[in-house]
């Protein structure tokens, strides 16, 4: 199996990440908490959502945001989503 | 009550460099003539329209020595213009998913108020003016009057611009920046010790008015179709302001019974000068008539996409020298306002 | 103290043109929003409690103005009608208009169309905010004329400010108004913000997933008692008696969780009225259908109104005429007039169950307004709090 890591890019998505949450990208290590420690609010959710969806081209479901918690989870689920949509 | 003076006890600015405006009346601003990160900080402020930006470095040079739960009164037309414009071309080519969610609150022109209370804590109230061109003048009668009527101790006075699209008619004309005053009512302040402090940095300039200034407006309306009452509706503007001394009831009698449209002001004003004169004014027939009733004894700026210029020579003549300066504008819809501003020390 | 008197009444809204026409809606509690007709508004949700086309013949003096122009002075010419204001009033009244989103409507179909000419010189820069002024050049009237954009509490701002100007002596007439029409921009931000409800506006309900917006004005003619009766009004339907401003200062859409400026602009009111909250008769809540707003704002109402809570029936105007921005807080105002006028509470609008963590009041059937008091409630997105208390002259 293809392993995430050259699915996505970890370094691409903290620095995506870090963009659109307007910290910087050291902040954003793989285990900060989005809400506790990296502020994020639902608005601020629903713009990482839109961005992630834009550069990544997949489509997040609102059930799946709230096990998004941290950098690592997020990069998990992406990863899933890109494989899954090679898949045709 | 209205033509009440209030004491303004620090003025802040943050606009582009001068010259502001050419020749013709049109403005742009330099490229790259304020930055947020530097201005406000490198992080928290990305997610802000550019009025906002102004607004709250302005904020931050006026409220140094900090306010408390003060209200805020802030005047503005173009604030989210632009924004507003960029929305729609997305919803309309694309579709509103494509929408930045931390962008969108901003379509609400009263969030930039909102933004500034929430950055200082400021509980008090807010009230976000958007009358044609005359907002941010206007924002002094308003906050004399809640002043007076105990819904705030203290109460900020702002205007904020920003340049409208550039695909819309006046784009040549958008002004850019913001003004923040910290007003008390007059009975509030200790008057001991006279002068402006100023500092400037980058992109703004701020002032503690210790003793501080005064300033009183009032606003009137002049119906298009019947511009000729411009020119007696101002006089009664000023005398309500108390701009004419002893024979006061006098002078604008008799130019009422002149019938106030020949000769104009020179009539009642002092033949030794009188307070200097700033009239922000457009081509309208409103503005026109206002312009002819001044009679030549203002100095005209061309106005712009907005209501800050007027305030921002408010916050001039708080620094000036000079006794007294009237500010006036007009919209071509038929909006009118006038401050008479005294700087600290002035009688 | 006296209070400001209130002597005409204007509203439009979906139910059509005319106060009448808002009482009887009222009473029978029927209304249904429609899918907004704009083929270029790429939207998920696109419900909207529309005023009817052809409600009112505009006047001919609106030209080219928008709709959110032609609401406002169909609402004025109505309340300056029902007041019996003759020339000397009409030429000395102030105005002061709420909206949230003023003519945008109108840039928005202009910016697809076209500019409108500006007298030969080609289109000229106009604010988006032009239809206080347009009031005004309608009555011909020279006193102030003031815009005020606090969202949705615009319209009860505007009374509030118009008040202020007649107890201060500076106008023996005032003008209030609050009005809003459709914007695609309004339309698409609230969609992309997950706002908007698909069926209806369900405010307090269990199953309520956000708002649904309306179009529409109301108009209110402010005056003192002592110029009321030198020109021998014809009626006084109410008194402002006082108004609470606070603000949030917390965050841009959500509301504080604690309530504590809703608090405190209702106990200021209250206290500005020289009343209690035994004393009110009727509530006209925000209630937006919102999950937060009716949640948080029901939790207010039980802690500020304590034991009389239970007693004091509520009437949610936003579930009759959906969210109407900056002319809600006028539109509510003239409602909560109509109730203290005619001494009823008219049944609620029938929507699902309410839900159980919203503990206030929504009488089902037609209710009396026992007390003289009616407490009117606005909240803005972005945090600017207004309540207001009316009373029975």
């Amino acid at each position: 199996m293809e392993s995430t890591a050259t699915v996505l890019d970890m370094e691409k998505l903290r620095a995506v990440v870090a963009e659109v949450l307007d910290v910087e990208v050291d902040a954003v290590t793989d285990d900060a908490h989005l809400v506790d420690d990296l502020g994020v609010d639902s608005l601020m959710a629903l713009e990482v959502t839109v961005v992630l969806e834009r550069t990544y081209q997949v489509k997040l479901d609102e059930s799946e945001l709230p096990q998004v918690i941290t950098l690592r989870k997020m990069h998990e689920l992406l990863a899933q989503k890109i494989q899954q949509q090679s898949v045709v | 009550m209205s033509g009440a003076a209030l004491m303004i006890t620090r003025c802040a600015t943050v606009l582009p460099p001068e010259p502001r405006w050419a020749r013709d009346g049109t403005r742009t601003s330099p490229p790259g003539w304020f930055d947020y990160k530097t201005e406000l900080g490198p992080r928290g402020y990305k997610y802000l329209p550019p009025a906002l930006h102004y607004l709250l470095t302005a904020a931050r040079h006026a409220l140094a020595d900090g306010v408390g739960a003060a209200g805020v009164v802030l005047g503005t037309n173009s604030a989210v213009s632009a924004l507003h414009a960029a929305m729609d071309r997305t919803v309309v080519q694309s579709h509103s998913a494509e929408l930045s969610p931390m962008l969108a609150p901003y379509f609400s022109v009263n969030l930039a108020a909102g933004k500034l209370a929430s950055e200082h804590r400021l509980t008090g109230f807010q009230l976000t003016l958007t009358s044609p061109r005359i907002a941010g003048l206007e924002a002094i009668q308003v906050a004399a009057r809640a002043l007076a009527m105990g819904r705030a101790s203290c109460l900020l006075i702002a205007a904020t611009e920003a340049a409208p699209d550039p695909a819309e008619p006046g784009a040549d004309r958008g002004e850019e920046g913001a003004v923040v005053l910290v007003a008390r009512p007059l009975s509030n302040v200790d008057a001991s010790g006279a002068g402006v402090r100023s500092t400037a940095g980058s992109a703004g300039s701020s002032a503690a008015l210790s003793g501080g200034g005064t300033c009183r407006a009032r606003t009137f309306f002049v119906p298009p179709d019947a511009p000729h009452r411009a020119g007696e509706a101002l006089a009664a503007a000023w005398a309500g302001l108390g701009l004419w001394d002893g024979g006061s009831a006098g002078g604008t009698s008799k130019w009422l019974r002149d019938g106030g449209s020949a000769g104009g002001i020179s009539k009642w004003l002092p033949p030794d000068g009188g307070p200097r004169i700033v009239a922000v004014l457009d081509d309208s027939p409103v503005a026109r008539r206002i312009a002819a009733a001044l009679d030549g004894r203002a100095r005209v700026i061309p106005a712009a996409a907005g209501c800050l210029e007027p305030l921002v020579q408010v916050a001039a003549a708080l620094r000036a020298e000079r006794e007294a300066t009237v500010v006036l504008s007009a919209s071509a819809e038929g909006n009118v306002a006038t401050a008479l501003v005294t700087p600290p020390g002035a009688v | 103290m006296g209070g400001v008197y209130i002597t005409g009444l204007g509203a439009v809204t979906c139910l059509g043109s005319g106060v009448d026409r808002l009482w009887h809606g009222m009473t029978t509690g029927h209304s249904a929003p429609v899918p907004a007709e704009d083929p270029h508004a790429h939207v998920a949700q696109r419900l909207l409690y529309a005023v009817p086309p052809h409600a009112f013949a505009p006047s001919s003096a609106v030209g080219t103005a928008g709709a959110a122009t032609r609401y406002a002075i169909e609402s004025v010419r109505q309340a300056v009608a029902d007041a019996g204001l003759g020339d000397a009033e009409r030429r000395a009244a102030a105005v002061v208009a709420g909206t949230g989103m003023g003519q945008a409507g109108a840039q928005e179909h202009w910016r697809l169309s076209g500019y409108p000419d500006g007298d030969g010189d080609g289109p000229q820069w106009t604010s988006t905010f032009t239809l206080g002024a347009a009031v005004s050049a309608w009555l011909g009237a020279d006193g102030p004329n003031t815009t005020v954009s606090n969202a949705c509490a615009a319209g009860a701002c505007a009374i509030s400010l118009a008040a202020d100007m007649v107890r201060a002596g500076e106008v023996p007439v005032a003008i209030a108004l609050g009005a809003e029409a459709y914007s695609r921009v309004a339309l698409a931000c609230f969609d992309r913000l997950g706002a908007l409800d698909p069926l209806s506006c369900r405010p307090f309900t269990s199953d309520r997933q956000g708002t649904v917006f309306g179009e529409g004005a109301a108009a209110v003619v402010l005056e003192s008692a002592e110029y009321a009766e030198a020109r021998s009004a014809p009626r006084v339907y109410s008194r402002v008696l006082g108004a609470g401003w606070t603000c949030d200062a917390y965050h841009p859409t959500a509301p504080e969780p604690d309530g504590a400026q809703i608090a405190r602009a209702m106990s200021e009111a209250l206290a500005e009225a020289g009343a209690s909250v035994g004393d009110v008769g009727v509530i006209v809540p925000h209630g937006t259908g919102t999950h937060l707003n009716d949640l948080i704002e029901s939790n207010v109402l039980a802690e500020v109104f304590g034991e009389h809570a239970a007693g004091i029936p509520l009437y949610s105007v936003k579930a009759l005429l959906g969210h109407t921005g900056g002319a809600a807080g006028a539109i509510a105002a003239v409602a909560a007039v109509l109730i203290l006028h005619k001494g009823v509470v008219p049944a609620n609008v029938a929507l699902g169950e309410q839900d159980p963590e919203c503990g206030v009041w929504l009488p089902s059937r037609t209710a009396p307004c026992a007390r003289d008091l009616a407490l009117v409630n606005a909240y803005a997105f972005g945090g600017n709090n207004i309540s207001l208390v009316l009373r029975r002259p």
